[in-house]
């Protein structure tokens, strides 16, 4: 860094301040209670197929939601918002990369390979 | 568009406007944190890389083990509580450093420490079964890809291991100096984002294999 | 756990004897070898001579400085290029050699001088250096010189973290060049096709060292990106608020948010391939559950929007340098930040159109044609946008404005043989032909262009004297009919049916075409000694060749408010931002003394040794994971971590320049004798506060 410190005492920043036990604990809680509820949505084979994954993926999405906002505690303010941002415009990319690949690769294989063969 | 280059809210300051010199500072602290945090949605990336080829790969078993015969659900939920606790230990450490009491830092890294290297044991059991039952990596291309994501999360947590210990070390030797108090803001995140990366592949590679 | 190889293999050197089988006397790698080492060997002597190994120490390896990083980049890029040319001279020349049954023969091979697995080499490396190791480390330079000036910082938000990416990409750059001497280099194509990289197709060390050398090239790019983005965000000076950054910043944010999520998609797609040849699974072999097209998925992933990565900093050079040379503002700022972003955000909707001969559904091919065509609407909005600044404008055609136009020029015949390839059905019919190969190399000669115009546009901002105008018309026109004369002939054949990668050429019938293109690629080593001679001259008479702060006597933006060369803490106190076009602002109001009434104490970052030994340790890690010895990559990676953590011990790392100390700066550069601004200028006769900048 090429300039002196705004905080004096290093931990007077804001970003050490931000830092809370309670809302560790109601994000360490929470996740771990959604990751339950897909482990036991799954071993109860409570939903078919499609449907069971489309939950647990909603559970999965919903657990780190949480822990975006109670563990890293994103949100818009001031000193969080380049943060958020930065999130925000890569989450899409996550997902194009994720669904065009899988897209791309499942009309490949129907045309291209015999099904279940496994190669 | 109109082309305007001047913004004329700024032309009524005199001369003594041009420079400032009042050395404002740049807030070191949060700088880091900001660039870590981007090193982290990189990284992430090379997670999606591997979860979209993990999409195609899942069917690619070449008559070799398949998914539902390798995961156990149970055994990796146990896996999750214990990562997610060594998580949350860190948070509690950063409480701690909140506060500025350094014992009760260095206990709860401590603690983060000892989740995490159990997490990791718990992975190494689950690869040695897998090993003996042959199902490693080289079998097939399904194979190669459940090792490669598990391992490279686990290596993100022997990181985590290594650098936590190295800041247990500079806790005691500097106190909570500007740089150590920034190391510790990063050492924050990448342990809250290895809960973020092991939720996805809890979900969609362990509870996947459980789905008929 | 790792694959077993055939032998010789030992613990001690590793795959090293595999070198005994190599035969060294192809008189090509002997005159590479030679003119390396007799060049080294001068530098070498030149050093000792001048006594310049204490200056090279301290103001330059162990530097922290983003600027005299940058111009590491760019020195290391331009040798790059040069190496890369070579390659492109061998490629040109022996296909135009080998063409039908009674093609000449020399040095063993069946047609023309090289044989198939030598030009194998030769094209993979051309490619590798040219888009990794050339035009990449040039940009980030660019990017690492300009950025921080135009923003008003004192450097980068991480100087040590900058070092260390350029060691690192000093280190992918040195394993290329270690791999023309040591053993072999990669014959699979710069893209790494799969399978033919895996082990059992490419059993010896030269895909291992494109691995290493892609690796940690890449990792240093990556790294240059999350410091430039910070910096861009953070340390901005004060006024400089978002819609007054100048369009090279911009377009700076643009490609380094491109550069931070696509380059990690690189490394996850070689690091399976690392894995399946080291490790033995089964990501991209033929059988076994391996799927190659994931591969070449995972690789254009990246690669399409890396070549986004490289055009969008072009475009934002070009976006200076036209309004410098026109006298008037930008056209059309909004629209330009806009462009770049839509470049950026659609870039990862279109890489399939590599592979569009895949054989997915008509679906998936149409996703990403539309995606593709739709890219043609920003780039668009950005030639309308440069073609209305220079519209009414007092034109100047210094040489940095000739490159700008020349570079739209060829962005638009590039860009419309880029829209015939996003057509499905006429990328099946030209599909791995030479037309595409000409159509990315006239996209690649736009980035070129423009990159030649921005060094020398800012050429007087980092050394203080301006490049020779005679010298640089020549060059530019020079390379202008080389580029044609070797490219217009290759759409040519591309629509003739020539494929690339061609060895041995069976139709005679285009023999005339090949003939032209070495024409043309005589013509280009032309434009190289006129490069050369450029710098000669201009270095000899810099001292007459002298400018002031602002070079060019119209420039606009923040980094012309210091002197040339900018000192090493940037501005002598950190300037307060007014307006868009900042240096303007202040020439229209005759502000451009650049003498503030007090100074005040600057912090600044300490030299460091560090980056250079991490550097050191990767490259002994690289090396010996090419050749598996697996003690000294070992030694390596601990090195590496070692220097992290030692260095991470200490605490004296900043120090401070008194105000005192600014003062006699600033004041011995101020009696220094400087020609005037306007007449340095050499178009302009107005002094430059006079001149209006807006003439509509």
């Amino acid at each position: 860094m090429t300039s002196t410190s705004t905080h004096p005492n290093p931990l007077d920043h804001p970003e050490v301040r931000a830092a809370g036990a309670g809302r560790y604990a109601l994000g360490y809680l929470l996740s771990l209670g959604l990751m339950f509820v897909a482990t036991a949505l799954v071993l109860d084979h409570a939903l078919s197929g499609v449907g069971l994954l489309a939950a647990t993926a909603g559970l999965a999405l919903a657990a780190i939601l949480v822990q975006f906002r109670f563990l890293f505690g994103l949100d818009l303010s001031e000193g969080q918002v380049w943060q958020t941002t930065a999130l925000v415009l890569t989450v899409p990319l996550f997902i194009l990369m994720i669904v065009l690949t899988v897209w791309m690769f499942h009309t490949l294989a129907l045309h291209t390979h015999f099904p279940g063969t496994g190669m | 568009m109109t082309m305007k280059t001047t913004d004329d809210t700024a032309t009524g300051q005199a001369t003594g406007g041009l420079w400032a010199f009042e050395d404002r500072g740049h807030d070191p602290v949060s700088t880091r944190t900001l660039g870590f945090w981007l090193y982290l949605l990189s990284d992430a990336m090379i997670f999606a890389a591997l979860f979209a080829a993990w999409g195609v790969y899942l069917h690619n078993t070449a008559g070799g083990p398949t998914i539902h015969g390798i995961v156990h659900p149970l055994y990796a939920f146990a896996e999750t509580a214990v990562l997610f606790t060594g998580v949350f230990a860190y948070g509690l450490a950063m409480s701690a450093v909140k506060r500025a009491w350094r014992g009760g830092a260095l206990l709860a890294m401590a603690a983060a420490l000892g989740f995490g290297a159990w997490f990791l044991g718990m992975e190494i059991h689950e690869f040695s079964g897998l090993a003996a039952l042959g199902a490693v990596p080289e079998r097939s291309g399904f194979l190669s890809a459940y090792w490669t994501i598990i391992a490279l999360h686990g290596a993100h947590i022997a990181l985590a291991l290594l650098w936590t210990g190295l800041m247990l070390v500079q806790v005691l030797w500097s106190g909570f100096t500007e740089k150590v108090v920034y190391r510790l803001l990063n050492l924050r995140l990448f342990w809250h984002y290895q809960a973020v990366i092991w939720v996805c592949v809890y979900v969609f590679v362990y509870l996947r294999g459980a789905m008929r | 756990m790792l694959v077993h190889l055939p032998p010789p293999w030992n613990p001690i050197f590793g795959r090293l004897g595999l070198i005994l089988h190599y035969r060294y006397n192809n008189p090509m790698i002997f005159f590479a070898f030679e003119l390396v080492f007799v060049g080294a060997a001068i530098l070498l002597f030149w050093l000792t001579c001048t006594r310049r190994w204490h200056t090279l120490w301290r103001d330059w390896l162990t530097t922290v400085d983003h600027k005299k990083i940058g111009v590491m980049y760019i020195v290391i890029g331009l040798v790059m290029l040069f190496r890369g040319f070579f390659d492109a001279l061998m490629i040109r020349t022996q296909q135009a050699m080998a063409v039908g049954p009674t093609a000449v023969s020399f040095l063993g091979a069946a047609h023309g001088y090289l044989p198939p697995f030598h030009l194998d080499q030769v094209f993979t490396a051309h490619g590798t250096i040219m888009i990794l190791l050339a035009v990449t480390p040039i940009l980030v330079g660019l990017m690492n010189l300009i950025v921080p000036l135009q923003i008003g910082a004192r450097d980068m938000a991480y100087p040590y973290l900058n070092a260390v990416g350029l060691w690192l990409t000093a280190t992918a750059a040195a394993l290329v060049m270690i791999a023309l001497f040591i053993g072999d280099f990669s014959h699979a194509g710069w893209v790494g096709l799969t399978p033919l990289t895996e082990l059992a197709y490419s059993p010896g060390p030269g895909v291992d060292y494109w691995i290493w050398a892609v690796q940690i090239g890449g990792l240093g790019t990556t790294l240059g990106a999350v410091n430039l983005l910070a910096t861009i965000i953070k340390m901005r000076a004060p006024g400089m608020t978002w819609p007054r950054l100048p369009i090279f910043t911009w377009t700076s944010v643009a490609t380094n948010i491109i550069a931070l999520t696509s380059f990690p998609v690189l490394t996850a797609a070689v690091g399976m391939l690392a894995l399946d040849r080291y490790v033995g699974t089964h990501f991209f072999t033929a059988g076994l559950g391996g799927d190659l097209m994931m591969y070449t998925n995972l690789f254009w992933t990246w690669g399409h929007p890396e070549v986004y990565f490289l055009v969008l900093p072009a475009f934002g050079m070009i976006s200076e340098i036209i309004p410098t040379f026109s006298e008037k503002p930008l056209f059309g700022y909004t629209t330009m930040v806009l462009a770049s972003m839509a470049i950026a955000g659609v870039s990862w909707s279109v890489w399939l159109h590599h592979f569009f001969t895949m054989g997915a559904s008509p679906g998936v091919n149409t996703y990403f044609s539309i995606a593709t065509m739709l890219v043609g609407i920003p780039t668009g909005v950005k030639v309308f946008n440069w073609l209305f600044t220079m519209y009414r404008g007092k034109l100047h055609f210094e040489t940095p404005m000739l490159w700008a136009v020349g570079a739209i020029f060829l962005l638009i015949s590039g860009g419309m043989t880029g829209m015939m390839l996003a057509v499905p059905a006429i990328n099946y019919i030209v599909h791995n032909s030479v037309f595409v190969v000409a159509h990315f190399h006239n996209m690649i000669l736009v980035i070129v262009y423009a990159t030649f115009g921005a060094v020398t546009f800012w050429f007087p901002k980092v050394f203080g004297f301006k490049l020779d105008g005679r010298y640089g018309r020549r060059f530019f026109w020079s390379f202008t009919a080389g580029s044609l004369l070797v490219f217009v002939p290759m759409y040519l054949l591309g629509l003739m049916g020539m494929t690339r990668r061609l060895d041995y050429i069976a139709h005679p019938a285009w023999y005339p075409l090949l003939l032209i293109q070495v024409v043309g690629i005589g013509i280009y080593i032309l434009s190289v000694i006129y490069f050369l001679g450029m710098l000669a001259v201009s270095i000899n008479r810099r001292e007459t060749r002298r400018v002031g702060a602002d070079a060019w006597g119209s420039a606009r933006s923040l980094e012309w408010a210091t002197r040339s060369p900018v000192p090493f803490y940037n501005f002598a106190v950190t300037p307060v931002v007014h307006a868009r076009d900042e240096w303007a602002w202040r020439r229209e109001r005759g502000l451009t003394d650049l003498r503030p009434e007090r100074y005040v104490d600057i912090h600044l970052p300490r030299n460091t040794v560090v980056p250079l030994v991490i550097g050191a340790f990767s490259l002994v890690f690289g090396f010996a994971m090419v050749w598996r010895i697996w003690w000294m990559a070992a030694c390596g990676l601990v090195g590496v971590i070692a220097a992290v953590i030692i260095r991470s011990f200490a605490r004296d790392t900043d120090y401070v320049v008194p105000a005192e100390e600014v003062r006699r700066l600033e004041e011995a550069a101020a009696r220094a004798p400087r020609p005037d601004t306007a007449t340095a200028a050499a178009g302009a006769t107005l002094p430059p506060h006079a001149q209006p900048s807006v003439r509509s």
